[in-house]
Formats: structure tokens, sequence, C-alpha cells
């Protein structure tokens, strides 16, 4: 079983093409073969007939009654020197009168032609002799004077000698064209599907030069076979995303260590100055102070990565609960309140019904859009929370801010972990490029979506859609 | 008070150490699995904190070992938050558990917790100074004067008058005023505590609400 699974398509293909070539032959051959033996038998029956037909007119003729009543044995002498031709004559009783050989003595058969009938095929019948020997055999009765019971039955064998030959030829001609024509496809289906493979060869070479650095690479469309196309597109395609997902990958840990580096320098820098000469307490203090301030920085970056990644893993459990959103809503605008009237904000809450999430990562994925929201907004302006079931089954919580907006080149990238519309790498407040990031792992892993729509100095907004359940 | 630390890494056991006695209490330090084992069962200590990942034996053994003799309380600080470690941890018989990296104002909060032993009883009238809480009428006065807070200004000052001396890490205050369990980054509660400071202290000469800086808030009469 092993072998066969792990031999060749080439030698697959071939072993096919040869058994569907020796069914094809066969079955061919087979016919040629019962329809030659029966074109010889015909030709045999005609040749008994006219044997019969030949001895009965010898009968009739004005010597044939006296060589009938007399010298039966003499007709013998009309088969004499003709190979396998059996000849019996009987009389009316059916006793044997004379017979040509041994063989002949035997003769007899069911259906004797009636006298004033001419013999036809009807009358022939298969003939087994000894020593296995077969032919076909026809009776006839021959009347000898006016006396209707005064008639004599003649016997006529014919062996199949020379027809046994010629089908025995004609079956090794046969045999021989299907071997040959076994083999020969063999060998061409080997040849032409080995021909026909070389382009998966080639598309598996091609694979096989394709690695993490250079996953540019890519298979050419019009150098393979149509039949191929489909593959080699799907698997460009693999490679598309493939590319994509490396590029990011690539991109997010230069990112990281990028973003690592500020905290880190800060405190570089802050502590060798402080220590390059004697300090007051006070001045300690304050360097130790925002030293903390860059540790925790740090800590909440490292977290966020690892929620990240957890996500990504799916190895965040949800602890799913129906959550009043109109409850929840107000709760996170009323964390925020503070916050969005220092820089004269205000945020509206409209929200309605329940629905079924982890209340805790709801919580998470809503604050950080609405502390999005309350930076991004100009002085006097309104943060809008919207939650309300838009269709059965859809659950829409909706942020919108006004605001100078992002610009559409950066919508499709906001998502991507530690992408920045801005490219300032902010101050300690800043969220670090991943909060949207994790908006949309939380949304992910609720089996719900994110998406944003913003006009120039007009609304941002962003809709959390959560399917019902 | 005795509290035994049972941690192997150097600078976090000192710290830890000088921290905790700074606070008031008297602590002891093992740096391995089997001297903390060996010093929790022959000495009687109020609390036991226990790292994790210690050399020899593990803090799971160990306290595995303490509960068969003794019912000293148990912290365990570990590196590792997958729940099925916090799980773990408490099924084992562990009474808190504190993932790493902390904020020391934390571990102080949870190692008062759980030496406070039983529930928190709640004051019906806080005194700090002049300023006086009722927290079943929700008023509160200061030098006999009625200061108007909203809900949340409302929680925010009883939270902290409750639990006074005490710093409040912003995590802490966060998920207990609000029930925000994540770390933010955002500003909302340094805010929150410049209004209600406006409100209590700004009128005032002699201020109660301070700033430990990179710490959190407290609320104390500082004389």
């Amino acid at each position: 079983m092993n072998l066969l699974r792990h031999m060749s398509l080439a030698a697959w293909l071939a072993m096919f093409f040869a058994a569907a070539t020796a069914l094809v032959f066969s079955v061919a051959g087979v016919h040629l073969y019962l329809s030659m033996s029966q074109q010889l038998q015909l030709r045999e029956d005609t040749l008994l007939l006219n044997t019969i037909g030949f001895l009965r007119h010898r009968l009739v003729m004005p010597d044939g009654v006296e060589m009938a009543r007399l010298h039966p044995d003499r007709l013998l002498d009309v088969v004499l020197g003709q190979k396998g031709l059996l000849l019996a004559i009987k009389d009316s009783r059916e006793g044997l009168l004379a017979a040509s050989t041994r063989d002949a003595m035997q003769l007899s058969t069911d259906a004797p032609v009636p006298a004033d009938l001419t013999p036809d095929a009807a009358a022939i019948r298969d003939w087994h002799g000894s020593d296995g020997k077969r032919g076909r055999m026809i009776a006839a009765w021959v009347r000898i004077s006016q006396e209707p019971d005064d008639q004599v039955q003649l016997i006529v064998a014919r062996e199949h000698t020379e027809s046994a030959i010629v089908l025995r030829e004609h079956r090794n001609h046969v045999l021989l064209a299907v071997l040959t024509g076994v083999l020969a496809t063999a060998l061409l289906g080997y040849a032409i599907a080995r021909r026909g493979l070389r382009s998966v060869q080639m598309v598996a070479r091609a694979a096989g030069e394709i690695t993490a650095n250079q996953l540019g690479g890519r298979l050419r469309i019009e150098e393979t076979p149509a039949e191929l196309e489909v593959m080699v597109r799907a698997f460009n395609h693999m490679l598309d995303r493939l590319e994509d997902s490396f590029r990011r990958l690539t991109q997010f840990s230069s990112d990281i260590a990028h973003d690592l580096r500020t905290p880190i320098g800060n405190l570089m820098i802050q502590t060798q100055v402080t220590l390059t000469q004697q300090r007051s307490m006070p001045e300690y203090e304050a360097l130790l102070a925002s030293n903390i301030e860059e540790y925790e920085r740090l800590n909440r970056m490292i977290e966020n990565m690892l929620f990240l990644a957890r996500a990504d893993n799916a190895q965040v459990a949800l602890h799913r609960d129906n959550i009043s959103v109109g409850l929840e809503l107000q709760r996170i605008a009323g964390y925020f309140e503070g916050m969005a009237n220092e820089t004269g904000v205000t945020l509206d809450v409209d929200a309605s019904g329940a629905l079924v999430a982890d209340a805790i990562l709801f919580r998470r994925a809503v604050s950080n859009l609405v502390a999005n929201a309350i930076r991004h907004t100009p002085s006097g302006g309104h943060v809008t929370i919207r939650g309300h079931e838009r269709e059965p089954g859809k659950f829409v919580v909706v942020v919108s801010n006004p605001g100078s907006g992002i610009p559409a080149e950066h919508l499709p990238r906001i998502f991507d972990r530690f992408y920045r519309a801005d490219n300032s790498r902010g101050g300690s407040q800043s969220s670090f490029g991943l909060g949207l990031a994790i908006v949309k792992s939380i949304m992910t892993l609720h089996g719900g979506s994110v998406r944003v729509e913003s006009v120039p100095n007009g609304l941002t907004t962003f809709s959390l859609i959560f399917p019902r359940g | 008070m005795r509290i035994l630390v049972v941690e192997d890494e150097s600078k976090a056991g000192d710290y830890i150490k000088k921290g905790l006695s700074e606070s008031g209490f008297v602590v002891d330090l093992a740096r391995t699995g089997s001297d903390g084992r060996h010093m929790a069962l022959s000495e009687d200590y109020d609390l036991v904190i226990l790292d994790v990942m210690l050399p020899g034996m593990d803090g799971w053994r160990v306290m595995q070992e303490i509960r068969k003799t003794k019912n000293t309380p148990v912290l365990f600080l570990t590196a590792r938050d997958a729940i099925e470690d916090r799980v773990k941890g408490l099924e084992l018989g562990a009474d808190d558990y504190l993932v790493k990296p902390f904020a020391f104002a934390e571990l102080l909060a949870r190692v008062r917790t759980l030496l406070r032993r039983g529930p928190l009883r709640e004051e019906e009238f806080i005194q700090i100074a002049d300023l006086e809480i009722d927290v079943l009428k929700r008023r509160v006065t200061r030098s006999g004067k009625r200061i108007e807070l909203t809900a949340t200004e409302f929680s925010l000052l009883h939270l902290l008058a409750a639990r006074q001396g005490e710093v409040l890490s912003r995590t802490l205050i966060a998920s207990q005023v609000w029930d925000m369990n994540f770390d933010s980054d955002t500003n909302v509660v340094d805010v929150a505590i410049r209004r209600l400071r406006a409100k209590v202290d700004d009128p005032c000469p002699h201020k109660l609400i301070h700033t430990a800086r990179g710490i959190g808030y407290v609320i104390e009469d500082r004389g």
C-alpha cells in the first residue's frame, strides 16, 4: 500500500493508460475472435451442406440406387481423401450400412432431414468425436425406390481441423497485438505524463526558491499550463498574504524596539544628568518619580503587547455576560467626564438594549475609542457615544467626534500595531499606537468587527459591530 | 506584625523588606524555598509573601508544606499571569496573589487587607482634621461649611478617607470608583483628584489630599 502511495504520478498515469488500453484491446480482440469463429463456422456449414447435397445427388443417379442397395461402401469413395470428412450410411431401420472411419460408426443426429426436403443450416448439429475431435454434422434421408420406406440415411460430419488452426492463429495475433499495444501505451503514457508533469516540477522548483528573505518572488502565470493556473494563483495569493504578515511582523518588531527606546532613553538621560553632580533632596525625589512614570509606561506597553499576543493566539478567555449597554456607556462616560470637561469637550450618550459580551473587554474597547475621541476633539466639541441594535443580530456601538479627521491614506492602517497617523512619538500620555489594535483584537475575539469613517474637518466615526449572542 | 518574605531575586527582596519595614512591619527575608519553609514553620508570622519561582523548592511546594501545619495567610507573587496559575495558587490555599511587576502601594494595600482579618468595618462617620464626612447622609463639611460633591467625587473622597494615611494607586482608584479594571494610559484619575481638591482643599490653607509622586494619592492630616 505504501509502495503504491509513493509511486510517482507519471507511473500511476502510465499504469492507468496501460490498464485502459488492455481493457479496450481485449474487448475488441474478443469481439474479433468471436466474429471470426462465427464466419468460419458459417463457411464450414456451407461446405457440409454442399457435401450432403452432392451425396444425395449421387445416390439418386441411375446407378446410385444399386450402389446404395448393394455397395453402400462405394459411396465412401466420395469422402475418401478429404481430410476431416466423415460419412456413415444407415438403412431405414438405422442399421449401419457403411462408415468411413471408426468415428463415423458412431455418427447419429436427432434431426435427420426427411427425404423430400432440402437440408439447411437448421439441421446441422455439433459433433464430438473420440480424442476430443470436434466438428459439425448433418444427416439426411435419401429415397432409393418408389416405396416410401425404402430409404437410406446419410450422415456427414466435418472436423474443425482447418478452421481451428486459423482460429488459433487469429487468437495469437490478437493476443500479441493486445500485449504490444499495452506495453506501447504504458511506455508512451509514462513519457507523456512525465513531459506533462514537468510544469509541476517547475512550479515546485520555483516555490522552493522562495525564502523568508525573498518573499517577493512569484510563480509566473503565463508559463503555467491552464490546469495549474488555479493552483499557481492560489499559491501566489498565499505568498501575498504571507509577505504582508511578514512585513507587518518585521515592522512590529522594529516598532517595539523603537518604542521601548523612547522611555529607556528618557530614563538614561535624566538619571545620568542628575548623577553628574550633587543634587538637593527634592531633585532626587523628582528624578525617581519621573523614573516611575517611565517604568509605568514601559509596563503598560508590555501588558498591552502581551494582551495582543494572547488575543492573536485566542488565549484570552471571554467571560460573556448579558450587559446593559446604556448602563455601561453611561459608566464609561462618567469615567471620562472630568477629563473631557478639562478640555471643554462634552460627552453625549444615547444607548438602549443589551448585548452579550465580556464586560471588561467591552469597557476596554469603548474606553480606548472614547479616550482617543476626547484627545482629538477641539474645545467646545461634542463626543457622541451611541449603542443600539441596528438590525436583528447586529449590535453597533458608535463613538464619533468632530476634529481635523484622519487622512484617508492612514485609514486602512490605523488598526495596525504601533501605527500612528501623526507619526510623532507623543508624551507619556500617548497610547503607544496599540489602543486601536487592542480594540480590533477585542472585536475579533467577540466575532465582531470595527469600522472607521472620517471626513476631513468633519466627523470621525468608529463603529464596533457585535454579533448577537 | 511579623511578615516573612520569600523572594530569591535580591533587589526585589531587599526593597520589599525595606518598604514593608518602613511601613511599620517586622520583616524577615528568606532567599530560597527551603529556607522559607523552615522559617515559616519554626517561627510565628502573621503573613507570608511567597514568590512562585524559587530555586530548590518552588512556591507551590512551600505553600503546601506550610498549609500542612499552619494557617498563616499567604500572598503569592508571580510573573506569570496566566489564569491557570492564579487558579492553582488560590486552590492550593493562597489568600491572594499579585502579578509582577506590581506597584509597591498595591502590595502594601493587599498586605494591610490580609492582616486586617475579616471585612473592613464601614465607618459611618469619618473625621480628618476639620474635614467631616457623614457616609450615610453623604454630607461633607470642611470647617463646618457644607461642600457639594457629585456622586463620583463623593466615592473618591470616601475611598481615600476610609483608608486615610494609605497611598492609593491610580489603578486601584480607577477600579474602586469606576470599576475600570484595566490599566488605561489616561489622566482620568488625576483630573478627578484635581476637581476634588478644588472643592475640598483649595478654599483652605491646610491641605489634606497629597500626591505621592509616582505612586498615587493619599488623604491625611499632616498637621
